[in-house]
């Protein structure tokens, strides 16, 4: 299996200035004793990126989302589309209607969306080089700073657009070209579903759930974090979070459900779900991988707290052959160890399946987005072992 | 303490240091064995009465009436008729009272009983309508009042029963214990017969804790036949506490290769142990007796009460 | 709370084999853990699943009920959802499925749930303790809280019994496995060595020395009946 790091000091351009070190959140960057080059060291690295983001020597590399991928990615949309807006958000700041009103506001209905694990990754001369092709407005929507699951990243990427905003006005340009709306993706509760079994108050890792007195649960938008765990311990599925909303997850297994039959009826080969924390892999900005071996649908999660053994039951129901759940490695989850509460529940979900002899067909495996190539080997492993049903 | 109706009773009335045996029936329609073990504690001269269990352990075995009864007439031993609550309600124990009495039973031992769990037919129900302290209530009603616990009438002549109960020197902690023996005795218990005790000090203890109960007391002993059998106690049975002298004594004799020799040795080694023993616990005036569960060990019995009495 | 544990699939499929067109009704009362509207979706995907495995063909809707137990809301919420169902699967607890069979006699209604007892929640652990017999004769008030009518194993009025040893009850839990069999056994505390420890705490040895006479067991003979709610 491969292990290759995904990011990487090149010390024949490193200048040993430090930043990197002291910018990291993690203090995964140190300079080595002996030869005073500076290093990675990966088991403490969170791949947040703000080192390769802040290097000025441009010395680090990064398997996801490097500068040119980032840029041609919008060219090619540009070219697609003829648009000329572009939102920057981060995975979990979501789009949701109050942000939509307020990018109208300043004039942006339609726009190309560069979705980014963290605004604290993107390069200082990113906004530079998206004017230089084209782009003639740009909104950065980062997560509220106290909530970066990358502790530093949000602000640090903040920063750096401020400073280019004022950069942008000593050239002349209007201070509208450049746009900040700060978001969070956060659990909501339905009243009217709550059954006031307090699963939600008692499994929220961050105490954001009380009972209104009296009635429905209700989150306290400023400690949620977003994790959706409780969303995944609703028996009333009374619970959603912005973009993970039951509906649409439920459409979207039916939806790829619907592609992967035919794809099936083609190829023969195993169709697999996997429902992947949105931090434990970044899928590639062009959509999914390349897995040959099988039909392979990716769902993100907002963390593997939240998956939900429902999705997995109508995930089998729907045809598929198998699911995958990605999880964080113990140690690294965002949340307060929320793949701990999926494996928990991954025991309860097999020992049910096991009646209908299908406990094989799903698996829980813990992967780092640090680590190349790590999911894609465990959703290879997955795919080989499953024989179509 | 009521009336003394049966020779147990009538004996520790009188001022005599009593001994009580124990026989133990089985899932089976022949009795000669215990008819048999009954005629060795008769014929020691010294055991005053014998228990008869009642689907000890809840194992199941041939009814404890009828073994009591059928011991009772054949060898003239009195007997202590074991009677749980474990599977009967107060209907069935009410009636199985009278049939008692119909047969002339002069002693019931009161007894909760062990789960049905605990046995070999552990898909029972288990009935503790009542517990041992009630029962001894419900005895005591239709011994004293000519009614069962629900005001119910006992036509003719009242049953004759002295009531016994169960108590437990090695229970911690003691306080507990003794509340409890407190309430029995208050219900109408005129005597205890205790759990196995191996260490005199708890035994002493326990006397004294019980000293100002109303009711007289038998200490329960156990000579052991050989060192795994006392090592069993030791390990196994949860609460009794095995002197480690003892313990230690006992794997010294088990190592001498012959055997007839080890025999004679452990013989010598229990009368020695348990005279002594029997002569401390004596001395507390609330004791009134021993209760020998010596099953399948005659030899041993005589000898120890002889020495107890030779002082 | 009433506490319930999901049925076998297989014995489910067997109740439901005669039937095409089945509704997996859940319940949002107090049912724990609770059985509403996601537990009904999933084992009506689960259901149809199992059948197809078997060659058979059954559909299943989901719906769930505020309180399964009451009639008048199991009757008016439940009522609209019943067209062209041949059967319910109830995911309520006992008292949900015989309430449903008493308001829709003609819609054959089969547990989906083992309804296990009356009990507290200890989520740490995710346990679920039994701790009511609903006797109709509560005695917590002498004995410091703690019910020996439920934690009892015989259900002692004056323990502790010759059971009790080190504070330990001779019956331990027995943990059974979907065919029944206990797979573990755990160690549990004697009901009456709690409630002399608690009542000595609380200085109340004068309820733990009281005799306690036999119960009126006509209390609690069932099945039993209130009237003028």
């Amino acid at each position: 299996m491969l292990t290759q790091a995904g990011v990487k000091i090149r010390s024949e351009y490193c200048s040993k200035c430090s930043v990197c070190s002291s910018i990291c959140p993690f203090e995964a960057i140190f300079a080595d004793e002996k030869t005073g080059e500076l290093v990675i060291d990966i088991e403490k690295c969170r791949i947040c990126g703000l080192c390769f983001s802040s290097c000025p020597s441009s010395a680090i590399d990064i398997a996801y989302y490097d500068r040119d991928s980032l840029v041609n990615y919008v060219k090619e949309r540009i070219r697609e589309t003829g648009m000329d807006k572009l939102v920057v958000r981060c995975q979990s700041a979501p789009l949701d209607d109050s942000v939509k009103d307020r990018l109208k506001r300043h004039g942006m209905g339609e726009y190309i969306t560069l979705r980014v694990p963290c605004v604290g990754r993107v390069p200082p001369d990113f906004a530079l080089r998206m004017l230089a092709i084209g782009v003639r407005k740009m909104a950065i929507i980062p997560c509220k700073g106290e909530n970066c699951r990358f502790e530093r990243g949000s602000n640090i990427g903040l920063l750096r657009f401020s400073l280019t905003r004022n950069l942008l006005g000593q050239l002349g340009l209007e201070e509208e070209t450049l746009i900040v709306i700060r978001n969070l993706v956060r659990a909501h509760v339905d009243a009217n579903r709550c059954i006031e079994c307090g699963n939600c108050i008692y499994t929220c890792p961050y105490n954001a759930v009380h009972f209104g007195s009296p009635g429905a649960a209700q989150v306290d938008e400023n400690a949620c974090w977003g994790c959706g765990a409780c969303v995944a311990v609703c028996p009333a599925l009374a619970i959603s979070l912005d973009e993970f909303n039951h509906r649409s997850l439920q459409q979207s297994i039916i939806r790829y459900a619907q592609i992967i039959r035919e794809m099936k009826q083609k190829n023969c080969k195993p169709a697999v779900l996997v429902l992947h924390c949105q931090w434990a892999n970044f899928p590639p900005l062009n959509g999914s991988g390349n897995y040959s071996d099988g039909n392979i649908a990716l769902l993100e999660l907002p963390c593997s707290s939240a998956f939900d053994p429902m999705y997995v039951i109508q995930a089998l129901h729907e045809g598929f052959d198998g699911v995958l759940i990605a999880a964080c490695k113990k140690g690294e989850c965002r949340f307060e160890e929320g793949n701990e509460l999926a494996e928990k529940r991954m025991l309860t979900l097999k020992k049910l399946l096991a009646q209908l002899n299908l406990e094989s067909r799903v698996e829980l495996c813990f992967i780092s987005s640090k680590y190349l190539g790590e999911f894609d080997d465990n959703v290879k492993l997955f795919v080989n072992r499953l024989k179509p049903m | 303490m009521g009336q003394a109706f049966s020779n147990l009773m009538k004996n520790i009335a009188e001022g005599k240091f009593v001994y009580t045996g124990e026989l133990e029936a089985h899932r089976s329609t022949d009795l000669s064995e215990v008819i048999q073990w009954a005629k060795t504690l008769k014929a020691t001269g010294k055991i005053v009465a014998a228990n008869v269990t009642d689907n000890p352990q809840s194992v199941g075995a041939l009814s404890s009436l009828v073994t009591s009864y059928i011991v009772q007439r054949e060898t003239g031993l009195e007997t202590v008729y074991q009677l749980r609550c474990s599977d009967r309600n107060r209907l069935a124990l009410a009636s199985d009272l009278l049939g008692a009495a119909a047969l002339g039973l002069k002693n019931v031992l009161a007894l909760t009983g062990d789960h049905p769990k605990k046995g070999d037919t552990p898909e029972a129900m288990p009935v503790f309508d009542l517990d041992g302290t009630q029962l001894v209530e419900l005895i005591h009603k239709m011994v004293y009042e000519g009614r069962d616990l629900s005001g119910n009438e006992i036509h003719g002549p009242r049953p004759q029963f002295n009531i016994g109960a169960a108590a437990n020197p090695n229970f911690k902690p003691l306080e507990a214990e003794v509340l409890k023996l407190e309430r029995k005795a208050e219900v109408g218990a005129d005597f205890f017969q205790t759990q196995v005790v191996f260490d005199v000090n708890v035994a002493l203890e326990f006397l004294d804790a019980v000293s100002h109960i109303k009711a007289a007391f038998l200490i329960g002993i156990f000579p052991p036949r050989s060192y795994n059998q006392a090592e069993y106690f030791a390990k196994n049975v949860p609460g009794v506490q095995v002197p480690k002298d003892f313990l230690e004594s006992f794997k010294k004799i088990s190592e001498l290769p012959d055997k007839t020799e080890r025999r004679r040795k452990i013989d010598e080694y229990n009368i020695e142990y348990f005279a002594d023993f029997i002569k401390q616990v004596k001395k507390k005036p609330v004791c009134k007796g021993i209760h020998v569960m010596a099953v399948g060990y005659p030899e041993v019995v005589n000898p120890i009460i002889e020495k107890v009495e030779k002082g | 709370m009433i506490v319930t544990k999901e049925k076998p699939v297989e014995e489910i499929l067997e109740y439901l084999a005669p039937y095409k067109n089945v509704l997996v009704l859940g319940c949002d009362g107090c049912t724990q853990p609770p059985r509403g509207l996601k537990q009904a979706k999933m084992y009506a995907m689960l259901i149809e699943m199992a059948a197809k495995l078997r060659h058979k063909d059954i559909k299943c809707r989901a719906a769930t009920v505020a309180m399964q137990c009451d009639n008048y809301l199991c009757s008016s919420t439940v009522h609209p959802q019943l067209e062209g169902v041949d059967a319910v699967l109830s995911l309520a607890c006992g008292i949900g499925v015989q309430t449903f069979a008493e308001v829709f006699p003609d819609v054959p209604v089969y547990p989906g749930q083992d309804t296990v007892f009356a009990g507290s929640q200890e989520r740490e652990n995710g346990k679920l303790y039994e701790r009511c017999k609903a006797c109709g004769d509560c005695l917590l008030g002498e004995t410091g809280g703690i019910c020996p009518v439920t934690a009892c194993a015989k259900g002692l009025m004056n323990g502790p019994c010759g059971g009790c040893v080190e504070g330990k009850c001779e019956v331990p839990y027995e943990i059974r496995d979907e065919k029944g069999e206990v797979i573990k056994m755990i160690e549990r505390d004697c009901a009456w060595y709690r409630i002399y420890e608690r009542l000595k705490k609380l200085g109340r040895l004068d309820l733990y020395r009281k005799y306690r006479s036999p119960r009126d067991r006509a209390v609690s003979a069932w099945p039993r009946l209130l009237e003028g709610v």
